[in-house]
């Protein structure tokens, strides 16, 4: 039986690591009302530019700006793979790992070349050597903003519009709450139409009258970036998001099953003690009677 | 004689109030807006620009975005807006970002 020194040793060091988990929950808890509140803002933002975009264009169809053309064949595809760049966050990566080697795997023999690039190090720790990477975005993920939003977008409408791919997708962990965050894949290039709000509200009539400053074409080559630039930004916000939530969950679990330890490791000590006491206690008292 | 402005970035609304003029960097250089102004849209380049309201003058840095008048209020969508206290320190800055970018 281990002695009590050991035993206040181990709940001292217990009561540490509490008080770690219980403070890395509280500022997950912050930093994910944080990402919520950006992601409110940039839906605004893109919802201004489609509405900008619609008032100039009338209506959007796919020959208005190379990055809505659909591509008749598609032979090579680049995923993009939103991870976080720390762990302890419960199953949180490792969810969207084994949902991107299942696309992966059912998509074997389809003839169609993938690769993954990243957006934080941990899908890219594990795909580095089971896959073809593309290109690994370092230190994305900690820190989502805009404009690292438009670096990471910058590079992909490149490789998209010289040809290197037909098609880039995201996976990205969609965060529905705290406890859960579910792996989804979306397309980002060719833009959607649910990138553009069709159908959301009647088509608005294009302004004709307006001087504008450069023309209304460049003007639109201008701005559709912009709307994949969002794309990109929020699914940065969403993995954060997602992220944070599921630190939070996982450390709150953490800290429940260090106290339930304390509790069980205290009882342990006072028996312990207890039974230092009573042999104490009967040696004291044999030793009298002897006597 | 004022208006409305609005300045939206990415990572929220900037600038919500009433103004007297705006000032900005445009495609083809710098350009203000007073009350009253033909209903427009531009795009806007990196640079300084500033907020004129009746308390006062705010520097500012605008990354790229456009200008809309959209009579009789303007709106303007950025890709960031920095606060800056003079002219001066706001240029010094538009030249920090634009090296930046080239890196």
């Amino acid at each position: 039986m281990p002695s009590i020194k050991e035993y206040n040793s181990k709940i001292n060091s217990l009561k540490n690591t509490s008080k770690i988990t219980k403070t890395m929950k509280m500022v997950s808890a912050s930093k994910l009302r944080k990402a919520q509140e950006s992601q409110r803002n940039a839906k605004d933002f893109a919802h201004e530019v489609n509405q900008l975009i619609r008032r100039i264009a009338g209506n959007v169809d796919e020959n208005l700006h190379p990055l809505l053309e659909t591509r008749e064949e598609v032979k090579k595809v680049l995923v993009v793979l939103f991870t976080s760049d720390k762990g302890l966050c419960g199953g949180f990566n490792n969810n969207l790992i084994r949902f991107a080697e299942r696309f992966l795997e059912e998509r074997k023999d389809d003839g169609i070349a993938y690769e993954l690039a990243f957006c934080g190090r941990r899908g890219y720790l594990h795909f580095q050597s089971r896959a073809t990477i593309h290109r690994q975005f370092d230190l994305v993920s900690a820190d989502p903003g805009a404009h690292t939003a438009s670096k990471v977008m910058k590079h992909l409408e490149k490789v998209f519009l010289d040809g290197s791919f037909d098609r880039i997708m995201m996976m990205v962990n969609e965060f529905v709450s705290p406890l859960s965050q579910i792996p989804r894949l979306h397309q980002l290039l060719p833009l959607t139409d649910q990138d553009l709000e069709k159908g959301a509200g009647e088509a608005l009539d294009p302004v004709t009258d307006i001087l504008s400053e450069p023309g209304m074409e460049q003007l639109l080559s201008f701005l559709v970036p912009r709307l994949v630039s969002f794309k990109v930004y929020f699914a940065l916000l969403e993995n954060a998001a997602g992220e944070h939530g599921a630190r939070m969950t996982a450390m709150d679990n953490a800290t429940t099953n260090a106290a339930n330890l304390i509790e069980e490791n205290t009882l342990l000590r006072n028996r312990a003690r207890q039974a230092a006491i009573t042999t104490e206690l009967i040696e004291i008292i044999s030793g009298a009677e002897a006597l | 004689m004022s208006y409305n402005l609005r300045i939206l970035t990415p990572e929220g609304p900037i600038f919500d109030g009433t103004v007297d003029s705006v000032q900005a960097t445009g495609y083809k250089g710098s350009f203000g807006v007073l009350t009253g102004h033909a209903p427009m849209i531009t795009a806007l380049r990196v640079g300084p620009g500033k907020v004129v309201t009746s308390t006062g003058t705010q520097w500012y840095v605008f990354g790229e975005g456009t200008l809309e008048v959209r009579a009789p209020d303007v709106v303007m969508l950025v890709d960031y807006a920095e606060k800056t206290p003079t002219y001066e320190a706001a240029k010094e800055m538009v030249a920090k970002d634009l090296a930046k970018d080239k890196a």
